[in-house]
Order: C-alpha cells, then structure tokens, then sequence
C-alpha cells in the first residue's frame, strides 16, 4: 500500500464519518418538536421500505405563491405542535419555541424536504400505514431550523 | 480500422511487401494476446467486484433490521476495512488488476455506507451532501489508485450531486426530478456536458488524466442528447431548455464559463476551442429566451416565452434553428476529423442520423401515403444506416491514421 493509497482511505473514511457529523450534532443538541402527521400511502414498491411523510401543519400559503421559495415556520412546544407564525427570513426564537425549514409548493401547505422520509421494516411500514393519521413525527431542531427526524409514534 | 486491415490495405497499395506483412501481423498477434488476457482477468475481476459488493449489500441487509445503529455503523466500517485490507493485500502480492478491482470495490463501498448510515437518520433519498462525499473518496482513490472505472463512477456522482441540490424535495421519484423539473439542471445539461469535455481537456496528462474519457464520454452525451430532442418538436424545445433560474444556477453557468475560459486560455487561436466557445456561447443565448412557462392566476392564462412560442407557430423559423444544430452535427464531424478525434466524429454522426430520422418521421412521412410513407421510410433508413456507417468507418480510419502518422 503506497502513501497515496494510505490518503485516499482516510479521506473516505472522514468523508463516511462527515456523513454523520451533521445528523449526529443535531441529534444530540436539538430541541425535541412532535409534529402531526397526515395519514399517507407510505410504502413505495420502488424505493424500499420507507415511508413518505406529510406533515399537517396549519398554513395555507395563497394563489400565487411561488415553487422552491424557502419558508421558515415557527412552531409552539405542544404535542402535536401549533404553528405560531411563518417567515421567509430565519426567526428569532422565543422560549419554547422551535422552527423548519421548509419549501413552498404553490398555494397549500409548504413541504420539508429534510424529514419526510423514514426508514422501516416492511412490517412496522404496514402497521404505520393504518396508523399513521394518529400519530406524531419526533424531531430535533437546531436554531438555525435544521431538523431531523427521530421517530413517529402515537399523539 | 484496425491494424490487421492496415497492414492488408498496405499490401494492396504496394506500400510494403508480403515478407514485411507477416512479420508485422506476427508482431502484432504476440502483442495481442497478453492485451486481451489483461482485458479478460480485469473483466472477471470486474465482475468478481460487483458479486462481492452485491453480496455485501445482502449480508448487510440480512442483518440490518435486528441490528442497533451502533452495531450498524460497525459493521459498515468493518465491511469497509475488509475491502481496504484486501485491495492492500493484493497489489503487495504484486495482483495489480485484482488490487485495482478491490480499489474500485472500496469506492463503492464508501457510497454504500454513507447511505446505509443515512437511513439510520431517517436522511432524505436525494441527500446530495452523501453524493458530495462519496465523490470526494471516490476522487481521491482514483488518485491513488489511478483507474477510469473510478472515473465513470465518479463523473455521474457529481452529476447527481447538481441535480439533487437543485431539486431537495422529496415527491414521488424525486431522485430524478431534477432532469425534468423546470428548478433542476435539465435546461443546463449542455452546458454542463461542455464544461465536463472541457474538464477532461485540463486533466490531460495530469495525475488525474483516468477522469478524461468519462468527462469526455458523458459531456458528449448531455450535450447531443438535449440538444438534439430539442430539434424534434416545438414543445420538446419548450421542454428542454425551460428554466426556473436561481442563484444556484447561475454558480453552476459561473463555474462551466471559468472551466471553459481556463481551455481556451491554454491555446486561444485553436479553431476547435473557438468552436467549443462559440457553442457555450449559442447555449448560453438560448437559456433566457426560454424561461419558466408558468400560469398567471389573475387572468388564468398559461404563457411561455418568446422564443418558444415563435418556434410553435413559425415552421421556417424551428426549421432554421433544426438546421443550426444540423450544421453544428455536421461541424463536429468535420472537427473531428480535422482534429483526428474519433469521440467527436461518432458524436456528430449520432447526432446527425437522429436528426435526418427525425425531420423524416416528423415532418416527411405525414405528407406522403401511409403505405409509402412506411416502405420509404424503411428504405431510407436501412439505406441511411448503410451510408452513415460506411462513411464513419471512413472518417474513423482516416482519424486512426493521422493519429499514428
């Protein structure tokens, strides 16, 4: 093994642990946020076992509002949680107070692109699939609005 | 032509003498044959790599479910070590393919680890920070272990690593949204297909010159292909070439003008360079005729730009820009063989064989009979192909031959 080689695996294996690094740190320091979910079809025959999410927050964004903008939205620390208010800047928390990042989609709800997956078994995705109207995602927010899902259970 | 068709051509023409022949096709069969058994263990090592990777993913996924992420994680590594371990071995056992086989296997390790530790975080499909790092390991042992398999996976990393910033939802099939959703890089691809051709230009005779036919062989594909589905109707114009522009975009136009300009710089008074820029510089006049065709809620009509509204009404003028990109096929056919580059010539004939079948299945066959519009249409093509394919032997050798005199 040449030194050349010996470089190449430790950039893969800081790339591998890179890929960690950001999930990781948000996991241990993020503010926990339980939001509700809207019952979807959750298995995908051509993507694995996972289950697409939907979240049902309450915005309704208006006729004419555009595709990909950015929008931060502002949540309380209820279970479920309620939306306090949205801006297409970062916010400023309060106490109790989280935030996501998310993405317009035309009028109607905004999407969270970084949350929407999660990875199951294909016997927890059929059980989800009949359950899932009633039950909350469990993520860790930053203040800077990153999030990432830990898991969906009951309300 | 290969050398064997060379050597009888030679004969014919008097060149050499039949003496002389057989000891050239002598020569030649003693060097062929230790070539093709390096082609056929790397092949079986090839597929050897794919097995093992293949086999891998399998035992992970028996033991992924009953696994805690932590148990996850090391088995990742380890897996990943194995691999490593192995490729050490090998090229110390002096098994240079094998050892070249077993880099390229630990390459595709690294993807799959990174995307098996993104499903432990629930990360989303089209995570592009995981693309982005895997194409920096990947980068870094073709590097170190210089092969063009690591190229052909490393190119289409970043490829996808564009697309997915582009587009970060996550909508059924997202994962290939950005190539054909308006926000993604589809109005782009020939840009980037330039700037990737023009890449492997700077990467010539460098340590990492294994990236130049990858960078060659996908530039020339996204360039051909979109440009020349644009030619086939008004709307596939429409299609091709709609853009929703954000600063993104522009950082992408930004990087390909920069690689571009660096060519350019090295040998500005090459006219194949000063063709190359003058295509970027046609794309790049097209992007913003053709902006996001979008529907105006107040007074509920769907518009679209200019320049492709003028294409849907006006035949002579979609006539003249099919033309246009018939002439630049042409063009890259001729530069090819001017430049003795064969890539461009089989480039330029693509191109221009879909474009003839193309005009003639949209805007021949229509005219004439059913039943003659079919037998002439078979004709020509079994005609055409015949023809095409003759004369691209033809320049293809006289490529050969000036690449070797």
């Amino acid at each position: 093994m040449t030194r050349r080689h010996a470089i190449a695996i430790v950039i893969a294996l800081v790339a591998m642990f890179l890929s960690l690094a950001q999930p990781l740190w948000i996991r241990t320091t993020g503010d926990e946020l339980a939001l509700a979910l809207e019952p979807v079809d959750p298995l995908s025959l051509f993507r694995g076992n996972y289950v697409d999410l939907r979240y049902d927050v309450d915005v309704n964004l208006s006729d004419g509002t555009a595709w990909n903008d950015v929008i931060y939205v502002v949540f309380d620390d209820a279970r479920p949680a309620n939306v306090i208010r949205t801006s297409s800047e970062r916010p400023d928390l309060g106490d109790g107070e989280t935030c996501l990042r998310g993405e317009t989609r035309g009028r109607g709800k905004p999407v969270f692109p970084e949350i929407e997956q999660y990875f199951v078994t294909s016997t927890e995705g059929r059980r989800l699939e009949r359950d899932l109207g009633n039950m909350v995602g469990v993520l860790k927010t930053t203040s800077s609005c990153r999030a990432i899902l830990i898991t969906i259970e009951p309300i | 032509m290969d050398a064997s068709e060379a050597v009888t051509m030679w004969v014919a023409e008097g060149a050499i003498d039949a003496e002389l022949a057989d000891r050239l096709r002598t020569s030649l069969a003693s060097h062929r044959e230790p070539e093709r058994a390096n082609k056929l263990i790397w092949v079986l090592v090839s597929i050897g790599a794919v097995l093992i990777g293949g086999g891998l993913l399998l035992f992970i996924a028996s033991q992924w479910d009953q696994s805690s992420p932590m148990r996850r994680l090391v088995l990742l590594l380890g897996i990943y070590l194995v691999v490593v371990a192995s490729a050490a071995l090998a090229e110390r056992s002096q098994l240079a393919i094998t050892a070249r086989g077993l880099w390229f296997l630990s390459s595709i390790a690294v993807g799959v680890n990174i995307f098996l530790a993104g499903q432990i975080f629930h990360l989303p499909l089209n995570y592009w920070h995981g693309t982005l790092l895997w194409l920096i390991a990947t980068l870094a042992m073709g590097w170190a272990a210089p092969s063009s398999a690591q190229g052909w996976l490393a190119v289409p990393l970043g490829i996808l690593t564009l697309g997915w910033i582009s587009t970060p939802s996550s909508f059924a099939f997202d994962q290939g949204a950005f190539l054909f959703e308006p926000g993604g890089i589809k109005a782009l691809l020939p840009l980037i297909g330039l700037g990737l051709v023009a890449g492997g230009l700077l990467l010539d005779e460098t340590n990492f010159e294994w990236l130049t036919k990858p960078l060659h062989g996908f530039g020339a594909l996204l360039v051909a292909v979109p440009v020349t589905v644009s030619t086939f109707h008004p709307d596939a114009f429409a299609w091709v070439f709609q853009f929703d522009p954000r600063l993104f975009h522009f950082v992408v136009i930004a990087g390909v003008i920069a690689v571009i300009a660096v060519v350019w710089k090295r040998d500005p008074r090459s006219p194949l360079l000063a063709a190359f820029v003058a295509v970027t510089v046609l794309l790049l006049a097209v992007l913003p005729q053709v902006d996001d065709e979008y529907f105006d809620f107040d007074t509920r009509v769907q518009s679209a730009s200019w320049l492709a509204e003028s294409f849907d009404t006006s035949q002579a003028l979609f006539g003249i820009y099919t033309a246009v990109i018939f002439a630049l096929g042409v063009a890259t056919i001729m530069a090819g063989q001017h430049f003795a580059i064969r890539a461009l010539v089989n480039v330029g004939f693509a191109v221009v064989s879909v474009l003839l079948f193309a005009v003639y299945v949209g805007r021949i066959a229509g005219e004439l009979p059913t039943s003659l519009s079919v037998i002439v249409g078979g004709l020509l093509l079994v005609g055409g192909a015949i023809f095409l394919e003759r004369k691209r032997r033809e320049v293809t050798a006289e490529v050969a031959t000036g690449l070797s005199s």
